[in-house]
This record gives C-alpha cells, structure tokens and sequence, in this order.
C-alpha cells in the first residue's frame, strides 16, 4: 500500500483508497475505533515516525483545503498579492479571500483563469477538474433558472404519472 | 418493521460535525469523489445558507458516520415559459462512505436504501407543509446524476425515479418521480 502511495503514477483517487485502507489497518480512523481513547496522538506519533503516515495525515483534507493551502504558497512564491491577483483574473479581492479562507469553492473557470494567472497547470491548482466539473454542475441545478424544454417535456410525463407506491420511512434520530 | 444493528440514524448537519466529515470517502470514482468534496467542503454550507438546503447525516448505532443526504428547494416557472414562479424539490448530493457501499447484504436494511427512504420521506413531509401552506410547489421530487454512474441510476429507479436522458446538463441527466403524501 506505501509503494502505491509514494509512486508517481498512481491517481489522487487510488492514492485516497490505499490511504484510507492503511488507515484502517493501523485504526487510524478515529470515527470507526472502538477505543474509549483520542487516537490523534497515536496518529501524530505515526505520522513522525513514517513519511508515507505523514503524507496519509495531511491526505484526508478536502480538494477545496489543498487549493487554498496550494494558491497561497504560490502567491507568496510569485509575490502576488490578493488585489494583484485579483485583477489578473477578473474578479474581486474579497472572493480570493474567501477562497484563501476557505468560504467558497473555486468553480472551473476560476481555476482555469488563477492558474493561467500564476503560469502553472491548473491540475497544480485543483487535481481533479472532473470534480470540480461536477460540483458546478451540482450547484447549478440548485439555481432558479428557466427551465429547458426537454425539462418540461419530463415534468409534464411525471406529472401524469402515478406516483410511485413505494414506502417511505423517517429515520430515528441518534441524539434522542 | 424488526430492529437491526443495522438501522441507521439521521440528524441535521451541524457545525460540531465537521470533525467527524474529515474521514468520510465516498469512493474513488469522480461523482464519487465529488461527493466527498461537496460534504467536506463549502459547498455543503452555500447550499443551506443560500438554498435553504436540509443536510442529514446518517449514523450506526456506534455513532459512526455511514453517510449523507440532502434535500432542497429550486425554482422554476410553471407552467413555462409564462407560468409562475412554483418550487421544485431537489436532492443535491447524497453519498456513502465506501465502507459501507452494497452492505448490509440484508436488502431490507441495506444502508442506500434507508438513506433514500429517510430523504423520500422527508420532502413528502415537506410537500404537505407546502400544500397546506397554500405554496405553490409540484408534486415531483427531482434529482441530476452523472449518466457514468449506472450504480446510481438504478438504485435511484428502484425507488421509483424515472430516467430523462433528454434532459440533461452537461453531463447529468435528470431523474424525477411524482410524490404522495405521507402516509
């Protein structure tokens, strides 16, 4: 599973599994561990004695928490401030802030337009554009919009429709 | 219905459960992965900050997080292009941890469908609060799913959502069902 890990060619996607394997394998995974103790400082330990742990610890941010940490070693590398920045790529200071800060997510375009920004590639900036693809689209159905013709032709057939004898059945709340 | 080690729970996302989201994968395909990334990142707290978005999580009787679902409002003219403006209620994201995908075998209490069954439930719940509130939303329950992911798609039929491949957005089909009310 290291050598997974540590060679070059495996995907930011495979490398998450073996990560997550050896991190059950050691019960790293504090959530699923049965002790009645943190394991925190056993992973902490862990992570100084092994690179690869190390590189395991830090693995588990999201996308959105390595294109923040990414986008301002750059912009400390390349000596750009937010302003400048901001103004090479066509937006406002406050919404690189907010990406910085982790408050918004940057959608494809933007890290299309920071990356030709700071000449890198945009997968240095966000791995996985495929992801990044489908979270706009996931926050763009979510907007009121005009709905497309072939969206009402199917609202229209649904709406003729039965609805579906299928039970449905709320479930019980765990803080109860 | 018999109890079962593996019934699952479902409570509100708060902000004391981001410790516990750290660690939830959803797998390694990319709807997969962007699942992970929706609940870890921001978009989860646009989505009930500006949306009004409901976020579940479920849990075992460990507490241990199995996964998330979601339900919320958009809005669209109807009928189009010059109808009023009704609500459509919509499942932005669900997802569940990969170590608990195609388990139990019991079917009856496999973890997706209890999950799907709770969010179900739930805008049936909502519809008749809209009904008897005299707001104007239709009867459907709506949801986008990428058209690669063929696990989804027909977990999704199985509780009764129809295909619409025609309508799509970019690489997202849409799938919808008619809904009752509670029982």
């Amino acid at each position: 599973m290291l050598e997974i890990i540590e060679a070059d060619e495996t995907s930011l996607a495979d490398r998450r599994r073996a990560v997550s394997t050896i991190r059950d394998a050691l019960q790293l995974h504090e959530s699923r561990a049965s002790f009645s103790v943190s394991l925190n400082p056993l992973e902490f330990g862990a992570a100084h004695r092994n690179r690869s742990i190390d590189y395991l610890a830090n693995e588990q941010d999201s996308l959105e928490a390595r294109f923040a940490v990414k986008l301002k070693e750059l912009m400390k590398a390349k000596a750009i401030s937010q302003s400048q920045l901001a103004s090479r790529v066509g937006c406002s200071q406050p919404a690189i802030s907010q990406m910085l800060n982790r408050q918004c997510r940057p959608q494809r375009s933007t890290i299309m337009n920071l990356a030709a920004a700071l000449d890198v590639e945009p997968t240095e900036l966000w791995p996985n554009l495929d992801v990044a693809d489908i979270l706009d689209t996931v926050a763009a159905v979510q907007e009121d919009s005009e709905m497309t013709q072939a969206e009402a032709e199917a609202i229209r057939r649904a709406l003729d429709k039965p609805a579906a004898n299928i039970p449905a059945r709320p479930l019980p709340s765990h803080k109860k | 219905m018999d109890e079962s080690p593996y019934q699952l729970y479902a409570d509100l996302l708060t902000e004391n459960d981001r410790p516990d989201l750290a660690q939830f994968e959803c797998g390694t395909d990319k709807w997969a992965e962007a699942s992970t990334e929706w609940i870890q990142g921001s978009d989860v707290w646009e989505s009930i900050k500006k949306k009004g978005t409901y976020v579940w999580l479920f849990r075992n009787d460990q507490g241990v997080l199995v996964g998330f679902g979601s339900l919320g409002f958009t809005r669209r003219k109807w009928p189009p292009p010059d109808g009023q403006h009704g609500n459509l209620q919509i499942i932005p994201m669900l997802g569940l941890d990969f170590h608990f995908q195609g388990k139990p075998p019991d079917r009856q209490w496999r973890y997706s469908h209890q999950l799907i069954s709770h969010v179900r439930y739930e805008a049936m719940k909502s519809l008749a609060q809209h009904v008897l509130s005299g707001r104007n939303t239709l009867p459907l329950l709506m949801l986008y799913v990428h058209q690669e992911n063929a696990a989804a798609i027909k977990l999704y039929q199985t509780f009764g959502f129809t295909a619409e491949p025609a309508a799509r957005t970019n690489d997202h089909i849409l799938m919808l069902q008619k809904l009752d009310l509670p029982s």
